[in-house]
């Protein structure tokens, strides 16, 4: 009897706990830094969360954006060239910085790499800069071909000049795109840059909000969890079109935007919402599969697992969710339900998170 | 029929060609053989061909005899340009048989060539009355309403004709995405108007009369094209260079327009507005500093207040965005836009309840919105209403899909 109150007892101190925790960090969202924040530094949440921390730092959102000095791409791939109509674009290595520069033949403009932007799965682009300007790099770094080629999104024909060749002039909403979702820390109060604040990747504090009030909470004795935000508590849409969105791109926004075609398919928030069995659960919400705290799986298997927690087996003994059963297989599910799409221009095949019985020969679902 | 032949060559010669010059506005030449060469072509089931299965009594079939004699009369009289005589004869053949479309078409557009509006809204009244779902007829009875001055009644004929369909490459096409703009100018619709506008932009038609109308537009100026005062028509053009560059995506161009429109205007209305929503999408900073500059020039400009609203809202800044939003609501409370960001502001800051019922509301005003479905959807899902939520989502999805499709038959190459 007194275990079963001391369990009631629990399950409402927990729902208390949680309640606070959405009272007292009411939203947070990575793109929307009020102008004054203050964050405290990844190193300041590794004193408690140190297993976290040491996984997370693995993880493809910390590694978004790598530290040119350090940067394993720019290493192993000391000299890359590329050539269209008259340009010519070499980006080269000296010690640990690396420049990237485009030449006619006559002239060349030449700049140093400061920002280089993605972790390498897919490829790497290159934000430069030049007189308080900035500038996406007309040619980007792709894995498969270990080569350079257009970057994704740029006119791939001959530029018109030099100075088109050499890249993209960004507004500055578009610069803080870049850095809201690339690094953390670098962009508040709308499009204001503090680039002397970059942190490098998707970091602690820029999907759990600035860390100060928390630590000091702790050393307060006062609940931590209050003084935080916890993405983990937001309802599974919430979570998935807003929160993951704010980055990874959801249905709102493409509701606004002109078809990009194949290319939308890197867009998961905004793929998923179209899919059948989605929902405001959590279970198909963008954690119910991805742990943003580790690297991504790559193994079928565990993804079974997660299409199992709602799904039958065809055999209606074995333990699995109550819903409908596949009538192909038990297995490897996203290989048909979710297939890789190719995006030529990117040398990368994405997978389709729009979940869907994919029938033979069938146009691309925009 | 003469359609038929008319798209097996897949053009028609104009007899007419040096008399179209004076037809209002798009009105052209190869329009007009399009509306008095044939129906549209979803009028193909003539009921002048339909042959009545039973015709045992004498007096219908001296009736039918006479219709069809009628008939061709008036297509020949048509076809030598003998309007007047032409009109006469549908019209005895329309006593004959009242429930003939194609004599409404043909009555309608020979009276509309001849600028005789009232009369071929008539024509063109009737035959929506006897075939509601044709799209183009409901144009033409639009276009009817808007010369006759009955905008209200043009606009809702030339958006139902624009649901319906009329082919979206077709000139008729064009004119009638024209007059549905200005009359959105005129009822001071400017969002919509733009979104109308727009589709100017992917076809590529930069016309005269498409820049007037952009910039009307964008300084939010609620005149037809002729009512614009004489003082105001060049402002009107270089903001509509700026409207349609910033609607083409020719970012440096609509910059040059507007720097020279606010060098002439710099406390005119709406003009620093216009470059705040020219700013908004590359550097929003600096789009909210011309959006307060408008509130000085203008401090019941409901529509900065919405989007300054939004852009707080953006940045977590509720206390700014709270009462923008509550005013803007206030001053323009039939404006969707306004209810979307005071109700997603009042759902950031956990007035679920108020929420729900400002993006309500905004459904209720655009039901066609995708947004707003989507912004109720996450207003009913925080209430915990699940099953309300999944409905807006699917109407979110649905919309979503709808656009997608009308987009993906615009962006086809035309086969011609």
């Amino acid at each position: 009897m007194f275990k079963k109150y001391l369990l009631i007892a629990v399950v409402i101190a927990l729902g208390i706990v949680a309640n606070a925790q959405m009272n007292a960090v009411r939203r947070w969202n990575p793109r929307r830094v009020p102008a004054d924040t203050v964050f405290a530094g990844d190193q300041a949440c590794s004193e408690c969360h140190k297993k976290i921390f040491a996984s997370a730092g693995n993880s493809g959102m910390a590694q978004a954006m790598e530290p040119v000095a350090e940067s394993k791409i720019l290493s192993e791939n000391p000299k890359l060239k590329m050539s269209v109509g008259p340009y010519t674009y070499e980006i080269t290595r000296n010690g640990k910085q690396s420049s990237y520069s485009v030449t006619d033949g006559k002239d060349t403009i030449s700049f140093p790499i400061l920002y280089a932007l993605g972790q390498g799965r897919m490829g790497q682009t290159y934000v430069l800069e030049r007189d308080g300007k900035f500038y996406e790099s007309l040619v980007s770094f792709y894995n498969e071909p270990k080569a350079l080629d257009f970057t994704i999104g740029a006119p791939r024909g001959v530029p018109k000049s030099l100075a088109d060749a050499a890249g993209r002039l960004l507004s500055a909403n578009e610069v803080a795109s870049c850095f809201s979702c690339h690094s953390t820390s670098a962009v508040a109060g709308g499009s204001q840059l503090r680039l002397e604040k970059l942190a490098h990747g998707v970091r602690c504090e820029a999907c759990h909000g600035p860390g100060g009030q928390h630590i000091a909470a702790v050393k307060a004795g006062d609940t931590p969890a209050k003084s935080i935000f916890n993405p983990g508590l937001m309802s599974g849409d919430e979570l998935t079109q807003q929160f993951c969105a704010a980055c990874h791109r959801g249905a709102e926004e493409f509701s606004l935007l002109q078809s990009m075609e194949i290319n939308n398919v890197r867009f998961q928030p905004y793929r998923i919402f179209h899919s059948k069995c989605y929902s405001d659960d959590r279970n198909i919400s963008c954690t119910a599969c991805h742990n943003p705290h580790e690297p991504l799986r790559e193994d079928a298997a565990y993804y079974d697992k997660r299409c199992l927690e709602c799904h039958s087996l065809r055999d209606k003994n074995a333990k699995a969710g109550g819903g409908t059963s596949c009538p192909v297989a038990d297995k490897d599910c996203t290989s048909c339900h979710m297939p890789k799409m190719e995006i030529k221009a990117a040398h990368f095949k994405f997978t389709d998170h729009f979940i869907r019985v994919v029938k033979p020969g069938e146009a691309y679902p925009n | 029929m003469i359609i038929q032949e008319k798209n097996k060559s897949g053009r028609v010669a104009c007899p007419r060609f040096r008399k179209c010059g004076g037809k209002p506005l798009f009105l052209t030449c190869s329009l007009f053989c399009v509306l008095l060469l044939g129906p549209a072509p979803s009028f193909a089931q003539s009921t002048r061909k339909a042959k009545p299965k039973q015709r045992s009594v004498q007096p219908q079939v001296n009736a039918e005899v006479q219709f069809e004699r009628f008939v061709k009369q008036a297509d020949e009289a048509r076809l030598a340009e003998r309007f007047e005589d032409a009109v006469a004869l549908y019209s005895e053949a329309l006593k004959i048989k009242p429930k003939w479309p194609d004599g409404w078409w043909y009555v309608g557009a020979i009276f509309y060539q001849k600028d005789l509006y009232a009369q071929a809204r008539d024509a063109f009244q009737n035959l929506v009355a006897l075939e509601p779902e044709r799209g183009p007829a409901w144009a033409m009875l639009g276009l009817c309403q808007f010369q006759t001055g009955e905008y209200e009644r043009a606009g809702v004929s030339l958006q139902r004709g624009r649901s319906l369909g009329v082919n979206d490459k077709s000139e008729l096409a064009a004119v009638v995405r024209y007059h549905a703009a200005i009359v959105h100018i005129r009822f001071e619709y400017f969002e919509n108007a733009y979104d109308i506008l727009n589709e100017f932009v992917r076809f590529g038609n930069e016309t005269p009369k498409v820049i007037e109308a952009f910039g009307l537009t964008i300084l939010r100026m609620p005149f037809l094209p002729n009512e614009i005062p004489s003082a105001q028509r060049e402002k009107v053009l270089i903001a509509g260079q700026a409207g349609y560059n910033m609607a083409a995506r020719r970012l440096d161009q609509a910059r040059a327009a507007f720097d020279t429109l606010l060098s002439q205007y710099p406390n005119d209305p709406n003009v620093h507005y216009a470059f705040g929503v020219y700013l908004l999408s590359q550097d929003s900073d600096r789009a909210l500093k011309e959006f307060k500059r408008e509130l000085e020039i203008s401090p019941n400009h409901f529509a900065a207040m919405t989007q300054m609203a939004f852009e707080y809202m953006k940045r977590d800044q509720f206390n700014e965005a709270l009462p923008l939003a509550e005013k803007a609501v206030q001053l323009a409370p039939k404006l969707y836009a306004a209810r979307n960001v005071l109700g997603r502001v009042l759902l950031d800051l956990d007035q679920v309840d108020r929420a729900i019922k400002e993006l309500e509301e905004g459904v209720k005003l655009a039901p066609a919105s995708p947004e707003m479905h989507f912004a109720l959807a996450r207003a009913y899902t925080r209430a915990g209403r699940k099953e309300e939520a999944a409905r807006e989502r699917e109407t979110f999805k649905k919309l979503q899909d709808e656009y997608n499709q009308k987009r993906q038959i615009e962006e086809k190459p035309n086969p011609q």
